[in-house]
């Protein structure tokens, strides 16, 4: 191989991409040739400047909340396999079914509202309904909600948990903020629900078999639920600041 | 793989795409649209994605066609790719490796600009991203021997532009 044939090849050598005979031959070439291996010597300290420069660079907070909101946004239903649409249909039956029955079992008029609660969180989960408003900013969370409450809106901050985004909703004829957090490395979703209504005592208690946590910041009510134990939504209530 | 274990890898490369998204656009406001629009294309397509090895440059060549897609134009494209082909030798032309090192960032970053945007941009998937040729190939849709080809002249050609600047203090006979 003379210098005209290894220089076609010097720079997919320095790229460890040629087949191994080919690589063969440049190496035997270098050994007695300076002016090729000064070359090899050349493209490889370009390779390794521009290997130097920034590959990677942070995006504005408010656009990688954006992107990872849409983690929490449902891919259409029929986008899904047969399995997967069959089991969501066998649990929307499930569920309506449930719902039903404890309708009609548990007229009891101090549960409605924890019901309601309970429906809500389920019909807004963010893998079932993209968020309104998709931020991990706090102050853009709040101008969303701006004169869409019948309070002033808040947005807790939850050392535990990372905000997501929110949307607003209807709870016992009441406009409230629906918040959404994303808690551990494990990222369970868990939601806030900011209103106005009193809800008697702090603590937790189950509705339909979740567990909803609330406590008192004055005026407001924050009501907890999630994907995480009741244990835990205590925690994140208490350790959550307005 | 879920969805969950894509998002976790996909969300793992929002940097590198970040980065790749403002020098395909080069400003800010339109990499943000780009890294934006590439992820919401790969959270509907993901489970076409069949080997998460592969999430990496499935994701780069997402942003690269959205990006293209948005400003087709055959002529400028064109223009762009073939505008300085002819102008400039680049055979047998070696910047001093101790020149390069010299260089400083922006030096560098001037010369690389004015490369052909087909061998910038193999040059740098495969220098600065450090994909394979097989792997960029997928990429920008060409074949692994265009690739090549493209990242061989890039070279050639940014020697003679560095040459320019860091050989200033080299011997003259050189050039």
């Amino acid at each position: 191989m003379n210098c005209e044939q290894t220089n076609e090849l010097l720079s997919p050598y320095v790229d460890e991409e040629l087949a191994p005979s080919e690589r063969s031959e440049i190496n035997a070439h270098l050994v007695g040739c300076a002016s090729c291996l000064e070359h090899v010597a050349s493209v490889r300290s370009l390779k390794h400047a521009i290997a130097r420069l920034e590959s990677r660079d942070e995006p504005p907070g408010a656009v990688r909340a954006r992107v990872e909101a849409l983690r929490f946004k449902s891919t259409g239903f029929w986008e899904t396999s047969y399995r997967r649409r069959l089991l969501a249909v066998a649990v929307g039956v499930g569920l309506l079914a449930a719902a039903l029955f404890v309708i009609r079992r548990h007229q009891n008029p101090a549960l409605p509202f924890g019901e309601e609660l309970v429906s809500d969180y389920l019909q807004s989960l963010p893998e079932v309904r993209p968020a309104e408003v998709a931020s991990s900013d706090p102050r853009e969370v709040v101008r969303f909600f701006s004169g869409k409450t019948p309070f002033e809106p808040v947005v807790p901050a939850v050392p535990a948990a990372q905000l997501v985004g929110g949307r607003l909703c209807n709870v016992a004829g009441r406009r409230v903020e629906l918040l959404f957090y994303t808690h551990g490395e494990s990222r369970q979703s868990v939601a806030l629900f900011v209103c106005d209504h009193a809800v008697g005592d702090a603590g937790c208690r189950k509705y339909r078999g979740h567990p909803v946590c609330s406590r008192r910041f004055g005026k407001l009510t924050i009501l907890a639920i999630g994907e995480v134990p009741g244990d835990t939504l205590e925690k994140i209530l208490r350790e959550a600041t307005l | 793989m879920t969805r969950e274990d894509f998002s976790v890898l996909a969300l793992s490369y929002l940097e590198d795409i970040a980065a790749f998204s403002r020098r395909l656009t080069g400003n800010a406001a339109d990499a943000d649209d780009l890294v934006q629009a590439t992820f919401e294309r790969a959270f509907e397509a993901w489970r076409r994605l069949r080997d998460p090895a592969a999430c990496r440059a499935w994701l780069f060549r997402i942003a690269r066609n959205l990006f293209l897609d948005g400003r087709r134009t055959s002529a400028v494209r064109s223009q762009l790719s073939l505008a300085t082909d002819s102008k400039m030798s680049t055979q047998a032309f070696i910047v001093p490796a101790e020149a390069v090192e010299r260089l400083a960032a922006r030096e560098l970053e001037a010369a690389l600009d004015r490369l052909p945007r087909e061998q910038r941009e193999a040059l740098l998937l495969c220098d600065l991203w450090g994909f394979q040729y097989a792997e960029i190939s997928e990429i920008v849709g060409s074949p692994i021997g265009t690739v090549r080809s493209r990242i061989a002249r890039a070279r050639g050609r940014l020697s003679v532009l560095l040459g320019r600047t860091a050989g200033e203090a080299e011997d003259p006979s050189r050039r």
